[in-house]
C-alpha cells in the first residue's frame, strides 16, 4: 500500500520490516470495518447481488491481512532494536487480524442465509454497527499515533498519550455494550413473532457484532502492554 | 488494596504481582458465590435481586479485569523465582476467563428473565453450585500454590499442588456427567417449550459446563507452572 511507503516505522526499519505490515494491516482490517456498513445497507435493501459482492472484498481484506500476518511472524528478528519485546507484537498482530475474521464471519452467515433485520430494529442495528466500526477506526487511530510518536523519537509523553486514546476505546466499546443490550431487549420482545431460526442467527449476529468492539478494544489493551514495558 | 496478610506471595513479594494474582483469583471467587445467590434468586424469580446480585458480578468482573493489567503491566522481566512470565501470564488468563463466564451467564438469565422448566430446574442449580465449587477449589490449588512459595517449592508442595489438582478435574467430571443428564431430561420435554427458550437453556448449560472446564485449566496452568 502506498500509504505505508510513508511511515516513519517503514523508514526506520527499510522495507519489508515488521512494523510497516503491522501498519498495513490494521488498514486492512479497518477496511474491512468499512466495507461491513456498505453490506449491511446492502442487505437492508436486499440488494444480494452487491451484498455478494462486497463480501467478496471482505473476504479478500482477510486474506490479506493474513498474508500480512504470516509475514509478520516470519520474518519477526529475534532481536529487535527496540523498546518492544517480540511476543508483545506477535500478541498484538494476533488481536488485530481476529477484528477480520469475525467482520468476515458476519458477512459471510448474514450472505448465506440472505439475513435481514426486522424493520424497527434497522434503526438501533445501524447505530450498533456504527459505534462497533468506530472502535475499529479508534484502534486504527491508536497505532498511527504509535507511528508518530516513533518518528518524533519519543519526544512526547507516549504512554500517556496511548493511555487517552486507549480510554476512548474503552468508551466507545461501551457503547457498543449498551446498544446491544437495547437491541436484545427490542428482539427478545418480538421473538415470537418471528420463525425461531431466524431469530436465533439474528441473536448470533448481535453477538458477533459485539465480538468485533471487544476484539478492537483488545488490541488497546495489547499496544498499552506492548509500551509499559 | 492491602495484600491478604500472612501471605507467603505478600510476605516474599511485596507489592508484586502474585499479590495481585491471589487477589485475582478472590475477585473470581467473589464472582462464583455470587453466580451460587443468583442462581437462586432466578429459581424463585426474584429478579430484582436477580438484577442486584448480576450487577455485584460485573463489579467482580472488572475488579479481576483491573488486577489482570496490573499484573500484566508490573510483571518484572526476570523473576527470581523458579516460575516462567509466560506461564504465569497464561495462568492470570485462565482465572480471568472464568469470571467472564460468569457474567455472561447471569447477563443472559437476566436480560432474558430465563426460567427452567420443573423437570431440570433443580438439576441445573445443582449443576451450577459444582462449577461453582470447582471454582471454589481452583482458588484454594492457589492458595496451596501461595504456601509452595512460602516453603521454596519442596516435592511434598507439588504433591499437595497435584492432590488439589485431582479434586478439580474430579469436580470438573462431575459437572459433565451433571450435564449429559440435564441434556437428556430436557431433550425428553424440549417440544414442550417455545424453541428459542428451549435453545437459551441448552446455552445456559453449555456455559455452566464452561465454567468447570475453565476451573479446571487453571489447576492444569499451576502444574504446568510448577512443573517447568
Amino acid at each position: 500500500m502506498d500509504i505505508s511507503k510513508a511511515s516513519p516505522l517503514s523508514r526506520l526499519f527499510g522495507g519489508g520490516s515488521p512494523f510497516e505490515a503491522l501498519s498495513e494491516h490494521i488498514r486492512q482490517v479497518d477496511r474491512g470495518a468499512d466495507l461491513l456498513t456498505n453490506f449491511f445497507n446492502a442487505s437492508t435493501e436486499g440488494d444480494w447481488d452487491r451484498a455478494g459482492a462486497l463480501y467478496t472484498e471482505i473476504s479478500e481484506c482477510e486474506h490479506e491481512a493474513d498474508d500480512l500476518k504470516d509475514r509478520i511472524r516470519l520474518n519477526l528478528p529475534n532481536t529487535l532494536f527496540l523498546p518492544i519485546s517480540r511476543s508483545d507484537l506477535l500478541e498484538l498482530v494476533e488481536a488485530q487480524d481476529k477484528i477480520i475474521n469475525k467482520i468476515k464471519d458476519i458477512a459471510g452467515l448474514m450472505t448465506g442465509r440472505r439475513m435481514q433485520f426486522p424493520p424497527n430494529l434497522l434503526a438501533p442495528i445501524n447505530k450498533y454497527i456504527q459505534v462497533t466500526i468506530d472502535t475499529v477506526h479508534q484502534a486504527r487511530k491508536v497505532l498511527e499515533e504509535l507511528d508518530d510518536v516513533l518518528e518524533s523519537g519519543f519526544g512526547r509523553n507516549i504512554s500517556e498519550m496511548i493511555e487517552d486514546m486507549v480510554v476512548e476505546l474503552g468508551k466507545l466499546e461501551k457503547r457498543a455494550d449498551e446498544e446491544q443490550i437495547a437491541i436484545r431487549r427490542s428482539l427478545l420482545a418480538q421473538e415470537s413473532e418471528l420463525p425461531p431460526l431466524e431469530v436465533m442467527f439474528l441473536y448470533q449476529i448481535i453477538d458477533w457484532i459485539g465480538t468485533v468492539s471487544d476484539r478492537a478494544e483488545r488490541v488497546g489493551a495489547r499496544l498499552q502492554i506492548m509500551m509499559a514495558r | 488494596m492491602t495484600p491478604p496478610t500472612g501471605s507467603a506471595l505478600s510476605r516474599v513479594f511485596a507489592k508484586s504481582p502474585f499479590a495481585a494474582l491471589s487477589r485475582h483469583i478472590e475477585a473470581v471467587n467473589d464472582g462464583a458465590e455470587l453466580l451460587a445467590d443468583f442462581l437462586i434468586a432466578a429459581q424463585t424469580s426474584d429478579w430484582k435481586r436477580a438484577a442486584r446480585l448480576h450487577e455485584t458480578i460485573v463489579a467482580a468482573e472488572h475488579r479481576a479485569d483491573e488486577l489482570k493489567d496490573e499484573i500484566r503491566l508490573h510483571l518484572p522481566r526476570r523473576l527470581f523465582l523458579p516460575v516462567s512470565r509466560a506461564d504465569l501470564l497464561e495462568l492470570i488468563e485462565a482465572q480471568d476467563k472464568i469470571v467472564n463466564k460468569i457474567k455472561d451467564i447471569s447477563g443472559l438469565m437476566l436480560g432474558r428473565r430465563m426460567e427452567f422448566p420443573a423437570d431440570v430446574d433443580t438439576a441445573i442449580r445443582e449443576y451450577g453450585d459444582t462449577a461453582i465449587a470447582a471454582v471454589a477449589e481452583s482458588r484454594h490449588l492457589l492458595a496451596e500454590f501461595d504456601a509452595l512459595l512460602g516453603a521454596g517449592f519442596t516435592r511434598d508442595g507439588e504433591d499437595v499442588i497435584s492432590a488439589s489438582a485431582g479434586r478439580l478435574s474430579q469436580l470438573e467430571k462431575q459437572a459433565d456427567r451433571q450435564e449429559i443428564d440435564i441434556r437428556q431430561a430436557l431433550l425428553a420435554i424440549e417440544g414442550d417449550y417455545a424453541p428459542l427458550d428451549v435453545m437459551f437453556i441448552y446455552r445456559v448449560i453449555d456455559w455452566i459446563g464452561t465454567l468447570a472446564d475453565r476451573a479446571d485449566r487453571v489447576g492444569t496452568r499451576l502444574q504446568i507452572l510448577v512443573t517447568h
